[in-house]
This record gives C-alpha cells, sequence and structure tokens, in this order.
C-alpha cells in the first residue's frame, strides 16, 4: 500500500488549481519525487524581493545538498502573502513550508512554517551586508540561512555555508560548497596541500620554491601569506590543530617526520614522530586534539598511523593482513571523532575508504573509477573527494550515508587535494 | 385421708377470703400512694433511661468521631509510608543507575574475561602459553593461573588488550582495572611495565594529572630497563612544561637525553629541550 502510494508519487506531476493568495496560480506544475529514504518533505515558496528567484534556487538547492530533506517547490509563482493554505501544502506531502523575503533593510528574512502544528516554527533574518546580490557575500548569507533552515527542520545545521579549497594545475583554488563562486586563493607559484584554519580565516598550504618546499599561512581577508619556519628540504602537508594554536606539517630531507609549530609565531618548530629515515606525512588532528593520524612507510609501505599529539604512543591503525602491502593514503579524521577516511590501493585502483578508530573496522566508500584525497564536511556526513569517474581527475562530494554523489568542480585541468572548510561563521 | 386433707385447706380460705371483702378507705389510699411512689419512680427511670441514651449516642458519635480521625491519620500515615517507600525506590533506582553506570564498563570487562575464560576451558587442555603472541616469552608469569572455578584466567596479553580497549573507549576506571589485574596476577611479566605505563594513560586520559605523573615516575623508577621508561620521564616533562615548569621539564628531559640517548624519546625531547631552550 505504502510502496504503490509512494511510486504513484513519483509520478506524480500534480497540476493544481489555485486561486487564492494563499495558494499558488492557476497552470503551475508541481513535480514531486519521493526517494526510499524517509525525509522531511520541505516546499520552498517563491522569494520576493530583488534576486528572490536566485534566493529560492539557492536554498532548495543547498537543501537538497545536504541530503536530510526532500525539496519541495513550484516551478513559478509570486511568493505567497497572507495566511499559507496548510492544508495545501500537507497534500503536497510538505512537512514544513520555507518563506523567505529580501527586505528593503539588506537583509534576508526566513520564516518556517511547521504544516502539522499550524504555525510559525522558528524565523530568522541573514544580513546581507554590502554584498551586491549574487557576489560571494551575498551567496554565503543565503548558505548560512540554508544551513539554519535545515538545523531548525531536521535539528542537525547544514554545510551549504562552507568552501573546498584545493589544487588544480598546480594551483590553489576555492569553491562554495554548491560548486559556485570558483576563484584562486591569489597563491603564486606552486602551491600543494591546503588545510584550513578552524576559523576558516586561514589557509596553511605547501609551496614550491627554488630552495625547496615551504610551509605558509594566508589571511584570506587580506590576502597575506607568512612563510612558517621550517626544517629544511622537504615540508608539505600540513594541518591545523582543532583550536587553531598549532600548524603540523611533514617536513625532512632522509626520510621526513611530523613536526609542530605555532602558525601565528614564537617557538621552533618541536618533533612529534620519529620515522628513522622512513617517509612520514599527512597529518590529521583527532576533534579534541589530543591525537594525530597520519602516513608512515616505517612498515615498508604507507599505512595509517595514530599518535598522541605530544608525540607519544604511535601505533598501526590500518594493519594489512599478512603479506599484503597496499598503498595508503590522505587520511582526514572524521569530525566526530570516531573514523579515519582515507585512501587505499584496491587492485589496479585507489578507493576512499574509512576506518573505524575504536574496533578497526574498514568500510570502503567508493568503488567506481579512482577516488583519492577523501576530506569530511563539518557535519561528519559529506566527503569531497578526487574521482576520475567523469573522465578526468574531479572533486566529488558523497553523502555516507546515503551512497549519493554529485559533481562538485568541472573544467579542464587536473582537480585534486580537497579541504573542505569549517563553517563560515562571519558574514 | 385426702378428703380430711382438702376440708382442712378450704378453712382458711373461706377466712381470707372474707377478710378482704372488709378493706378500709386508708388502706385504699395507702394503695394508692404506693402506686403512685411506683409510677414516679418508673418515670423516673425512664428519664434515666433516655439521658443514658443520648450520652450512649453522644459517646458512640465521638467514638466514631475518634474513629474517623484514627483512619485518617492510619490513611495518612500509609500515604507517608508509601510516598517515603516510593521514595526510597526512586533513591534505590537512581542508585541502582548509578552502580550500573559506574560497574558498566567493569562488567564489560568482567564479560570478556568470561567470555575468554569459557573458550580457555573449552580449549582442550590450552596452556596459558597459547594465548600469548609466538616469539614472546611470558618471562616470569604465572602461568596456569586458574580462576575459583577452576577456568583458565586470561593472559597478560588479553588483559592488556582489554584494558586498552576500554582506554579507547574512554572508561579509564575499568581500563584501569584490567592494568591492575595484569600486574596483579602477572607482577613479573615482561608486560608489567606496559600495564604500569597505561596506568599512567589511564590517570591521564581522565584528567587526574597527579596520580599521572605519579605513576609515570614509578614507571621509571620500577621499570628503568624498559621500552615505556624514557616515554614516561618525556610524559612527566612535558606535564610541566604545560604547568609552565620548564626548568623542572628541562631536567627531565636532559634526563631522557643522558640515560636513553637511543630512543625514540630522546629524539622527541631534544626537539622539545630545543625549543624550551
Amino acid at each position: 500500500m505504502i510502496r504503490s502510494a509512494r511510486a504513484l508519487a513519483v509520478l506524480s506531476l500534480v497540476a493544481l488549481r489555485l486561486g487564492a493568495q494563499d495558494t499558488l496560480p492557476t497552470g503551475v506544475r508541481i513535480g514531486i519525487t519521493y526517494d526510499q529514504v524517509s525525509r522531511i518533505g520541505v516546499f520552498v515558496t517563491a522569494v520576493g524581493g530583488p534576486a528572490g528567484d536566485s534566493v529560492r534556487a539557492m536554498l532548495s538547492r543547498d537543501l537538497d545538498f545536504g541530503d536530510r530533506v526532500t525539496v519541495l517547490s513550484a516551478e513559478a509563482g509570486p511568493p505567497p502573502s497572507g495566511s499559507l493554505n496548510y492544508d495545501l501544502y500537507a497534500r503536497l506531502s510538505a512537512r514544513a513550508i520555507v518563506q523567505a523575503s529580501v527586505t528593503p533593510q539588506g537583509s534576508l528574512h526566513v520564516a518556517v512554517h511547521d504544516v502539522v502544528a499550524r504555525r510559525v516554527m522558528n524565523v530568522g533574518d541573514f544580513a546581507f551586508g554590502n554584498a551586491a546580490p549574487l557576489s560571494a557575500g551575498w551567496r554565503m548569507a543565503v548558505h548560512r540561512a540554508s544551513d539554519e533552515i535545515e538545523r531548525w527542520v531536521t535539528g542537525t545545521r547544514g554545510v551549504a555555508a562552507t568552501r573546498i579549497a584545493f589544487v588544480r594545475d598546480q594551483r590553489l583554488w576555492i569553491v562554495d560548497s554548491d560548486g559556485a563562486n570558483l576563484q584562486t586563493a591569489g597563491v603564486g607559484g606552486v602551491a600543494l596541500s591546503p588545510a584550513w584554519h578552524p576559523t576558516g580565516r586561514y589557509l596553511a598550504y605547501a609551496q614550491m620554491a627554488d630552495d625547496g618546499t615551504h610551509i605558509a599561512v594566508r589571511d584570506l581577508t587580506n590576502g597575506q601569506s607568512r612563510r612558517i619556519p621550517d626544517q629544511g628540504g622537504t615540508n608539505i602537508t600540513p594541518a591545523f590543530s582543532p583550536d587553531g594554536s598549532t600548524l603540523v606539517f611533514s617536513a625532512g630531507d632522509d626520510g621526513t617526520d611530523l613536526f609542530a609549530v605555532s602558525p601565528f609565531g614564537g617557538d621552533a618548530p618541536r618533533r612529534v614522530t620519529v620515522g628513522r629515515g622512513s617517509p612520514t606525512s599527512s597529518p590529521t588532528f583527532s576533534p579534541d586534539g589530543r591525537k594525530i593520524a597520519f602516513i608512515s612507510g616505517r612498515l615498508g609501505h604507507p599505512e595509517v598511523y595514530i599518535t598522541d599529539a605530544d608525540g607519544t604512543n604511535a601505533e598501526l591503525l590500518t594493519a594489512a593482513p599478512s603479506g599484503d602491502q597496499p598503498y595508503r593514503s590522505s587520511p582526514d579524521w572524521s569530525p566526530d571523532g570516531r573514523s579515519v577516511a582515507f585512501t587505499s590501493q584496491e587492485g589496479a585502483n585507489l578507493q576512499v575508504m574509512v576506518i573505524n578508530v575504536r574496533d578497526r573496522r574498514i568500510r570502503q566508500l567508493t568503488g567506481d573509477a579512482r577516488n583519492e584525497d577523501p576530506s569530511w564536511a563539518p557535519d561528519g556526513r559529506h566527503v569531497v573527494f578526487t574521482s576520475t569517474r567523469s573522465g578526468a581527475k574531479q572533486l566529488w562530494v558523497l553523502d555516507t550515508e546515503s551512497g549519493r554523489t554529485r559533481q562538485l568542480t568541472r573544467g579542464a585541468g587536473t582537480t585534486r587535494m580537497a579541504a573542505w572548510s569549517p563553517r563560515m561563521e562571519q558574514p | 385421708m385426702t378428703t380430711r386433707f382438702v376440708r382442712l385447706l378450704i378453712a382458711p380460705a373461706v377466712v381470707l377470703t372474707a377478710g378482704a371483702c372488709f378493706a378500709t378507705r386508708g388502706d385504699v389510699r395507702v394503695l394508692q400512694s404506693d402506686i403512685g411512689t411506683l409510677q414516679a419512680a418508673a418515670a423516673r427511670a425512664a428519664r434515666a433511661d433516655t439521658q443514658q441514651s443520648v450520652q450512649l449516642r453522644q459517646i458512640v458519635q465521638a467514638l466514631g468521631a475518634v474513629s474517623d480521625s484514627l483512619r485518617i491519620a492510619t490513611s495518612t500515615l500509609q500515604r507517608f509510608q508509601g510516598d517515603v517507600s516510593m521514595s526510597m525506590h526512586g533513591v534505590e533506582q537512581q542508585l541502582l543507575t548509578i552502580q550500573e553506570l559506574t560497574g558498566q564498563s567493569r562488567k564489560q570487562v568482567d564479560a570478556l574475561r568470561a567470555q575468554i575464560e569459557a573458550r580457555a576451558s573449552d580449549a582442550p587442555a590450552a596452556p596459558a602459553a597459547a594465548v600469548v603472541p609466538s616469539g614472546v616469552p611470558t618471562t616470569g608469569a604465572a602461568p596456569a593461573a586458574a580462576t575459583p572455578q577452576g577456568a583458565p584466567a586470561p593472559g597478560p596479553y588479553q588483559l592488556l588488550e582489554l584494558g586498552r580497549g576500554q582506554l579507547a573507549k574512554g572508561a579509564t576506571s575499568a581500563a584501569r582495572a584490567a592494568f591492575s589485574d595484569l600486574l596483579a596476577q602477572y607482577p613479573t611479566s615482561e608486560l608489567a611495565p606496559e600495564s604500569q605505563y597505561w596506568i599512567a594513560e589511564s590517570f591521564a586520559s581522565a584528567g587526574s594529572a597527579v596520580e599521572a605523573d605519579s605513576v609515570y615516575a614509578l614507571v621509571a623508577e620500577k621499570y628503568p630497563a624498559s621500552d615505556r621508561a624514557p616515554t614516561a620521564i618525556y610524559k612527566r616533562a612535558l606535564a610541566l612544561k604545560v604547568a609552565g615548569q620548564t626548568r623542572q621539564a628541562r631536567v627531565l628531559l636532559q634526563q631522557v637525553l643522558d640515560k636513553y640517548p637511543k630512543s625514540d624519546a630522546a629524539v622527541v625531547a631534544a626537539s622539545l629541550l630545543r625549543d624550551l631552550k
């Protein structure tokens, strides 16, 4: 019965005759898509004010990309005014209605209605500041509104107001979580391994120069870069501690080890690992900052290890079966602290895997084409990674709960080494 | 003879009957007075009965009121007792919950131990060494240690793994219990220094810095030849650095370099020492 109803709903393109101000205009076609996962239906109404259509499109897309609600919306029509016809929206399987408007004062006013309770669930205003419509700042304000709407409706904040830094053709780029607003990070020369500061204000990266590679930290608000005192030789794969007070990176000549330093000046780098000539790289902090996962070849092939942040108690995390010597790299500790995503050689290809830190169980997240360099979103649910499934190396986003994927970047050039930012709190 | 006896009785009866027919007016007055007296007495008795009845009714009512009061008091007392009982039950439940929470981890350890013991008892004459990885001797351990039920006790490696597992879950007390069991049952095992070290780590994980420092110190003093000794000293130095006691931290770091120059701890200690100078 339920299945048949769902199947019917999948195919339903409902033409409604809607006349009053609290209904939709005559002739509007409404598409409703049900999926197998039980999700809350959220109807996003038309948005009035400057760039209202863009606001509605962004809100709908952000909520859809969050993978927690099913977005319902009319294709066209004026924004509703007056009291809403809750019965109508209930018939459309909406549990919540998002009613937004751009105010003359330069903010986005959002009201979310509870269809079942027939009342306003929550309201909020999201300032655009002085940002022009469709500019980067304006878009981020809309993304913040989307994240709050998702929190009001589902209890979990979204990750629309985030950005992803990556390397394309050996230069640093940054793109919004929805794939829009692509721009360079403004770093000259060859740059690799971007890593976000927990505030989202700074970006650390490795830069190649004539005298070797160095670690630098760029202030994205003013474009100023600062070179970190390093160890000479190769300095790569920086990572900030969760409190932002420490930067750990890989450095060395004959083999590499991890070193910790203050990203804003102070002490000289302090050694964290003792690889004794083996390559050690790609640090990633646990969310509590007490442990670091990293890659080391001390067993003869690269595996993921865990150490206390003070350099003691190093132990193997990804133990390979006896006789097997796979290539493992690019660990990224999940925001909930429970698992570490990493790249693993599986036959002739690379795949993204995740290992439970406690019981060491490994789960394969990808299997289509070559996939590598995973980076967790702040929600601990989505992962951005590099994949060749579209033919060239591009960034893709995976919902680890539903398995749904979407392509984040397009265009020419090899795209890799993605780093998902924290939530961008400040306008 | 009978006839004569009847005649003798009839004679006085005739005399008496004849005498009664001759009662005087005075006799009648006396009789009336007596009747009046008797009637007054009867009336007084009746009045007295009424008063007693009223008094009795009042007494019964009073007794009824007292009975009601007693019933109410009893009911109140019962409710109070019930409330107290419920409160006590609630307190007991909360205590049980607390005990359950605090003992949960320990129970898990016990359950795991039980499983291990069960498996060990299922195995045909499994020696204690069978649970120790090959190539790792159980020097001085107490193999064949047995539970009171006769099942083989978990080996030192099992206890160490149990403790590490609990520590990974954040159950520091349960972890410490497992490490302590190891030390108690296998005091001369080569894992004893490791176990002592992880007791210190469990304190550190729980935020008990003072206790952790004392156990780290014990590791270095009791097992100076173990791999964990330099790490334990390094950990103490780190704690001193965090506490701002830089000079004492430097002393300990130098101690690591002097006593254990080839250890991993010496490498990181040298780096930290340069940082502190």
